[in-house]
């Protein structure tokens, strides 16, 4: 549901692999044509350079009530005693979370249906196992699957969700989870403590052949049921993260799943287990190849709940199969997809602005500025390939890229340039000082680093060897960029052969080390794990994220002590200082990002202030939106009537999320002040 | 000449067995396998995956080897190469073409479902093709070195430098409804709402969906037929048997499209056998941008994510139909050439 | 079948002039094609044009031509490389020309530099350049006449220097799969039996391997350059030629005058090649330039799926695709796409007249 979404989505997702994903934060392919009308432009369009966060111009409301999480004490099969979960469970020397900022505006109406679009048909519609982990199965595993807790998606703490109580015992190696007797699955049975094991033992089948499943999960014990009720879960060692992803990983039925990996993979690829969620898949919404929807249970258990209202409006969330990008946003201007990302951005500053639609407010352009985590993009250097292991020739070529350039002029100036492995959020270092375009520093380091000669052609030469690296990229759009940077190096005396490679080769080589440059994206996480990305035991071993073989022994000692920390404070210092060192030793020659979520959509749909929840994209925004039915009548006339418009278009950006960061800040200022005095 | 004909039917057997023994191969050797396909794919999480989000847990630690050895048994990579052909080979006698490894669907069912699409537009391409160069071609050759023949030649060039998928994507901006004018529908086969419609919906609705990328799957197709359809004919013009029959005083038109057509065709035929796998292969870009379900976007993504049973099963039926298609051009050719023997 | 016509009748008949006869038939044929005015323009024109791009360092280049820089005489455009600094420019890397001129002419101390006409390279991405305001691709101006591509190149320096690498690359591609596609489908047209019975067998094996695969396969091996593309493509391209050489020769085989000459006790090659090849040329001509723009077309295929020519070669591939990307920028989709249809209509009509000019009889066409 909702909370595992947040932290099981992880880093480390390697977007350069995907195309249309590249697409959002690095690259895009469409250039504008110069002398704009500047009339015709929207402010953002036309703002300065590298812009600031600007200070809101709305003024929002930013008091989020806040919301009670009830469960009914007396519910449950009277043969459980309390202490074992049944009727009667006080909670007593049990942690939860009963009150809590609301998600939703609980006015909001229910109904209606939104068409959004997906290039592919996925693999499979399974929910876990091989090739489980696309996009819209993910949104699947949020709207109809429930986990243990939720991950509350403003202030990032456990809420309950199928289970009401949790324990963690004090040597931190023992959870137990008690269950909210009401919980039901969609075809009426009860969900207990042996659903949480049936879908423990599933994931641990290899024959799922799903080896992510068994490297987050071998690192606890199998659970027990130790009643209908509750259920206790053992870690091998000590770590915060064990927790979350046991508590975060969503409940199979098991009656459905207790089968053996191969018949799982079998039997539902296409085909829905009984769920617990407010949304359902049935068997005939699934159109192979064409189209899925997503449809609201009238009969989900938890309907109830004030701690839910206001969230799942959408009585249908329909996605229709559109191979080709550019199909997909003419259908988008025609009004056969409701809710479109917008992957470039040229089309943001030019395409859209001409779009009828747009001009007449039936098809609205907003950006959500929220704190989903940001992705890093960047070329990666492989130190383990001289002269790549010498830290003024990794800086040098960071003085190469010239990103504010880029940026501006390919770009619309819709991105801002990395200066951090954790960008945006809490976790970035602020001291980290961004590598600016100079090439004549980039010649200096050079000349420093030993490579003063040049040859007739005018490239470096050391000992007789050309200074030359080739740059291995896995989307043609990259290249866009790319050869920019290629004509910079030139300059500094730098051969850079380009070389695109297919995106599974280019993958095995990135992560078997063989490479000297990669254009690369990974994703981020809500929860940093930089073990993975940054540990020194990874650098001589093949097949794992620290592809630049990065060693720095203070940055392993942090890594160690970030698992043991439960205190978040104390674990975004670990980060902080580990994003300092990293930066400093120029693994990556970091690129940009997109500091907002893109999106467009018709006129019709209804939303709370906050726009979308505070750690939420794209995927996930409309979680709290609703169809407007006022809206999307005055929609229907204001389609059949060219000349009508729809008035107020409202502010394209919404930075409620800034504000309310802003507004969070101050008032622990306040608090920390109140205490020292 | 039945035997002859017996005999390549006999023959088609080795070649068969080549062709799919060197893809096999291939598919063993060619780097980015299907396992390597699942790690990647586990490692980024799909479709719209962003580097905002997507991936799947922690993938950060090699893959355990339990795990490898389970993904290697179940795409029969566990086995020497020969042992898993003649697995393969054993399944097709029993016309079992395996399961996806993407979709884990049986492959025959999945080329089932787009062979009657693929056919369907490949079909109609060509016979509007053919409608349109035989008499074009006709006309060109009758009319050489006019200025009719300069423009039609003008026009079919401009046909073949512009890709059909690019063109496909300029006329749905056009005519598509979302920019301009609201003429066709955006892509597809049909509407959603087929099931709902009679009979007579049906067929306009089908109609509806067909013009555009028909138009575009054709346009190619047009330069080098009309062509070999005009050079064809200039050559058999240029005949004794052409100035006999015109000195036995038979008219100009009998003269033509009796005797010098039909031996101007006999190139053409070659091409009508030939064309038969092409029908087949359909085109990855045009079905992109048409958003058309079709065996030529299964060919193009199953070779891009390494989905060999997929890549065979479509190669089983490509080839089929080719050497079945060379057999039929030079049946072609003895039909309408009788100089012509196969010994 | 034309007695008159045909060479070897030519060659049975007394030996009336002097100069050998192959050259003679090759003499004749080349006047005829020259009297096609058509093509013989086309010709000129083509020729012309892909001779003027070996020469195009010095007519479209952004380095100098001529330096006079404190006395010094400095020739860029064919010499070599010369640091910034040699001329006093606070630049790294090689010196900006452009710059320079106007640098000097501010100076007014008697330095100066001769600029090629165009002073643009194909490889330069003018994204600072302070005469070229807004997000590329600019459209065409008076300094730019095809405007630039979506990172601010020159589309014509791009086009011009394209030119010549598409045409050698489809020429040698055209002309390397048809000796092979040619020289097979003759051999099992012309000896037909059980040689061609298993030499279809390997084309037909060959023709179905796919293409795309090896392609990936080489392209994760190994850099793949210009020739090795070259060599792919024409590996992969010969088959269907192969076939109609094939049909032709069993057609032409079947005539009498093949009979004739084979009776004669000719030679098989010499069968093949001076009697059965000049009347079954008809399918070669009539392909060619399609093939040609067809190898121009595979390339731009190549380029789209990343396998292509390797960035930032000006291939017109490169620069298809990029309008293929960019369908509103009119300049990005009409001028590369104009320019291979120019390059095709010419190749065409030069393809009509060789084949008009080794057609034997006089008239080949009513009235």
């Amino acid at each position: 549901m909702l909370g595992s979404r947040v932290d099981k989505r992880c880093r480390c997702c390697f977007a350069g692999v995907s195309l249309a994903a590249w697409l959002l934060v690095s690259a895009c392919t469409k250039a504008p044509e110069p002398p704009h009308p500047p009339a015709e432009k929207t402010p953002e369009a036309d703002r300065p350079e590298a812009v600031p966060p600007a200070a809101p111009k709305a003024s929002y409301n930013l008091d989020i009530p806040t919301v009670e999480y009830r469960w009914d004490q007396g519910a449950g099969d009277k043969s459980v005693p309390p202490e074992l979960g049944g009727p009667g469970f006080t909670g007593e020397g049990w942690q939860t979370n009963r009150k809590f900022l609301a998600m939703g505006w609980k006015e909001a109406p229910k109904g209606g249906a939104m068409i959004q679009y997906l290039p592919d048909w996925p693999a499979t519609l399974r929910q876990t196992g091989k090739d489980w982990n696309t996009s819209v199965n993910y949104l699947i595993r949020d709207l109809c699957y429930e986990s243990l807790l939720n991950i509350h998606p403003i202030t990032l703490e456990h809420i309950p969700n199928l289970a009401t109580h949790w324990w963690i015992s004090p040597d931190k190696r023992t959870y137990r989870f008690r269950l909210n007797p009401a919980a039901r699955w969609s075809d009426g049975k009860e969900v207990t403590a042996q659903d949480v094991v049936a879908s423990f033992k599933l994931r641990m089948d290899p024959t799922l052949l799903d080896p992510s499943n068994i490297m987050t999960f071998g690192k606890l014990e199998t659970p027990v049921a130790l009643s209908r009720y509750m259920v206790e879960v053992k870690v091998k060692e000590e770590n915060w993260r064990n927790f979350l992803y046991f508590a975060g990983a969503s409940v199979f039925p098991a009656h459905q799943v207790s089968i053996s990996g191969t018949e799982y993979l079998e039997r539902y690829q296409f085909k829905f287990t009984a769920s617990s969620g407010p949304y359902l898949v049935r068997d005939e919404d699934i159109e192979m190849g064409k189209s899925i929807t997503i449809r609201r249970r009238k009969d989900w258990w938890d309907a109830a709940n004030p701690a839910w209202a206001g969230l799942w409006n959408l009585d249908a969330i329909k996605f229709i199969i559109v191979k080709d990008e550019n199909l997909a946003f003419e259908m988008v201007k025609k009004g056969e997809i409701d809710y479109f990302i917008i992957p470039k951005a040229q089309w943001w500053a030019e395409e859209l602005d001409k779009v009828g639609a747009v001009k007449r407010g039936l098809l609205l352009k907003r950006k959500f500025f929220t704190d989903a985590p940001i992705g890093t993009s960047g070329i990666a250097i492989n130190m383990k390939k001289p002269p790549l292991d010498d830290l003024r020739v990794r800086r040098g070529l960071g003085h190469l890229l010239d990103r504010k350039t880029l940026i501006q002029k390919l770009f619309f100036n819709e991105y801002q340039p990395l200066s951090s492995y954790y960008q945006g959020g809490l976790y970035q270092n602020p001291a980290n000082v961004l590598a600016e375009y100079d090439e004549l520093k980039a010649v200096e380091l050079l000349e420093e680093a030993g490579w003063k000669e040049k040859n007739a052609s005018g490239y470096r030469v050391k000992d007789g060897k050309e200074l030359k690296f080739t740059l291995n990229y896995r989307t043609p759009l990259s290249e866009r960029h790319l050869t920019v940077f290629q004509e910079a190096c030139k300059r500094a005396g730098i051969r850079l052969e380009l070389q695109y490679l297919t995106p599974a080769a280019g993958w095995k080589n990135l992560r078997e080390k063989e490479f000297e440059l990669m254009s690369t994206a990974w994703g981020a996480l809500v929860f940093p794990n930089p073990e993975t990305s940054f540990h020194s035991t990874l650098a001589d071993q093949k097949d794992n994220n620290n592809v630049t073989g990065l060693k720095i022994p203070r940055v392993d000692a942090l890594c160690d002590a970030y698992d043991q920390e439960y205190d978040v404070k104390k674990r975004i210092e670990i980060i902080r200082e580990i994003d300092g060192l990293v930066f400093n030793e120029h693994p990556y020659i970091l690129e940009w990002y997109l500091p907002c979520q893109r999106v467009v959509f018709w006129n019709k749909f209804g939303m709370p202030e906050w726009g979308g929840l505070r750690t939420h994209d794209y995927e996930a925004l409309f979680y709290c939106w609703w169809v407007d039915p006022e809206k999307e009548s005055r929609l229907e006339e204001a389609r059949k009537n060219p000349r009508s418009f729809l008035e107020p278009k409202g502010e394209v950006e919404n930075r409620f999320w800034e504000a309310w960061n802003a507004g969070q800040a101050a008032r622990e200022k306040a608090g920390n002040q109140a205490t020292s005095h | 000449m039945a035997a002859y004909f017996a005999r390549r039917l006999l023959l088609m057997i080795p070649t068969f067995l080549g062709v799919t023994v060197i893809v096999f191969a291939i598919t063993r050797f060619v780097p980015g396998g299907p396992i390597e396909q699942i790690i990647v794919r586990m490692q980024m999480g799909g479709g719209r995956g962003e580097s905002a989000g997507g991936a799947g847990v922690e993938t950060s630690v090699a893959i355990p080897e339990a795990v490898k050895e389970e993904l290697k048994k179940h795409f029969h990579f566990d086995k020497p190469i020969w042992r898993a052909y003649l697995l393969w080979l054993g399944d097709l006698l029993s016309l079992n073409l395996g399961k996806s490894y993407t979709y884990g669907l049986p492959v025959l069912e999945l080329i089932a479902e787009r062979f009657p699409v693929s056919i369907y537009f490949g079909l109609i391409g060509y016979l509007l093709a053919y409608l349109v160069c035989i008499p074009l071609g006709i006309a060109k050759a009758i009319k050489h070195g006019s200025a009719f023949d300069f423009a039609s030649s003008a026009l079919v060039f401009i046909g073949y430098s512009i890709p059909g998928w690019a063109l496909g994507a300029v006329l749905l901006v056009l005519f598509g409804g979302g920019s301009f004018w609201n003429v066709f529908p955006l892509g597809g086969f049909r509407s959603a709402s087929w099931e709902q419609l009679n009979l007579f919906e049906k067929v306009i609705d089908q109609l509806h969906h067909t013009i555009l990328p028909v138009f575009c799957y054709a346009l190619g197709g047009f330069a080098t037929l009309t062509i070999l359809t005009k050079n064809s004919l200039m050559e058999n013009l240029g005949q004794d048997y052409i100035r006999t029959a015109f000195a036995k005083g038979l008219s100009e038109r009998r003269v033509i499209f009796v005797h010098a057509l039909r031996n101007s065709l006999i190139p053409i035929c070659t091409g009508l056998g030939h064309a038969i796998g092409l029908i087949m292969a359909g085109s990855y870009l045009i079905e992109k941008v048409f958003n058309i379900d079709g065996i030529g976007y299964l060919g193009f993504t199953s070779i891009n994510e390494r989905d060999f049973t997929v890549v065979m099963g479509i190669l089983v039926f490509n080839t089929l139909l080719i050497l079945l298609g060379n057999i039929l051009s030079d049946v072609l050719y003895v039909l309408t050439d009788p100089r012509i023997r196969f010994q | 079948m034309a007695e008159t016509a045909h060479p070897s009748t030519a060659s049975a008949a007394p030996p009336l002039r002097r100069a050998p006869k192959p050259l003679s038939l090759l003499r004749r044929r080349w006047r005829k094609f020259r009297a096609l005015k058509r093509g013989w323009y086309s010709f000129l024109i083509l020729t012309g044009a892909y001779a003027l791009s070996f020469f195009l360092p010095v007519l479209v280049n952004s380095r100098a031509l001529i330096v006079k820089c404190d006395g010094r005489y400095y020739f860029p455009a064919v010499g070599k490389f010369h640091e910034a600094k040699a001329f006093g420019q606070r630049l790294v890397g090689e010196a900006d020309y452009r710059k320079l001129k106007r640098q000097f002419e501010e100076e007014g101390r008697g330095n100066w530099v001769i600029l090629p006409p165009y002073p643009y390279h194909p490889h330069e991405s003018l994204l600072t350049d302070p005469e070229l305001p807004g997000n590329p691709p600019h459209p065409p101006s008076r300094r730019h006449w095809m405007g630039t591509d979506d990172r601010g190149r020159d589309v014509f320096a791009r086009l011009l220097y394209g030119f010549q690498i598409s045409i050698t690359f489809g020429i040698a591609v055209v002309g390397l799969s048809y000796l092979i596609g040619m020289a097979i489908g003759a051999c099992l047209g012309y000896f037909g039996g059980r040689i061609d019975l298993y030499g279809q067998r390997l084309v037909e094996i060959w023709s179905n391997l796919p293409f795309l695969y090896i392609i990936m396969i080489i392209g994760s091996l190994m850099k793949p350059d210009m020739s090795i593309l070259i060599a792919i493509l024409a590996i992969f391209s010969w088959i269907s030629i192969s076939f109609y050489m094939r049909g032709e020769f069993y057609r032409e085989k079947s005539k009498d005058y093949a009979a004739a000459a084979i009776s004669q006790g000719e030679s098989n090659l010499s069968v093949m090649f001076r009697h059965l090849l000049p009347n079954g040329l008809t399918p070669v001509i009539s392909f060619a330039p399609f093939s040609l723009v067809g190898a121009i077309s595979s390339l731009v295929a190549l380029d789209f799926l990343g396998f292509g020519l390797r960035p930032p070669t000006p291939s017109w591939g490169e620069l298809v695709n990029q309008g293929l990307q960019n369908i509103f920028k009119w300049h990005l989709v009409v001028f590369p796409l104009g320019a291979m249809f120019a390059t095709l209509l010419l190749v065409v009509f030069i393809g009509e007249a060789i084949r008009e000019a080794f057609d034997p009889k006089s008239h080949s066409r009513l009235r």
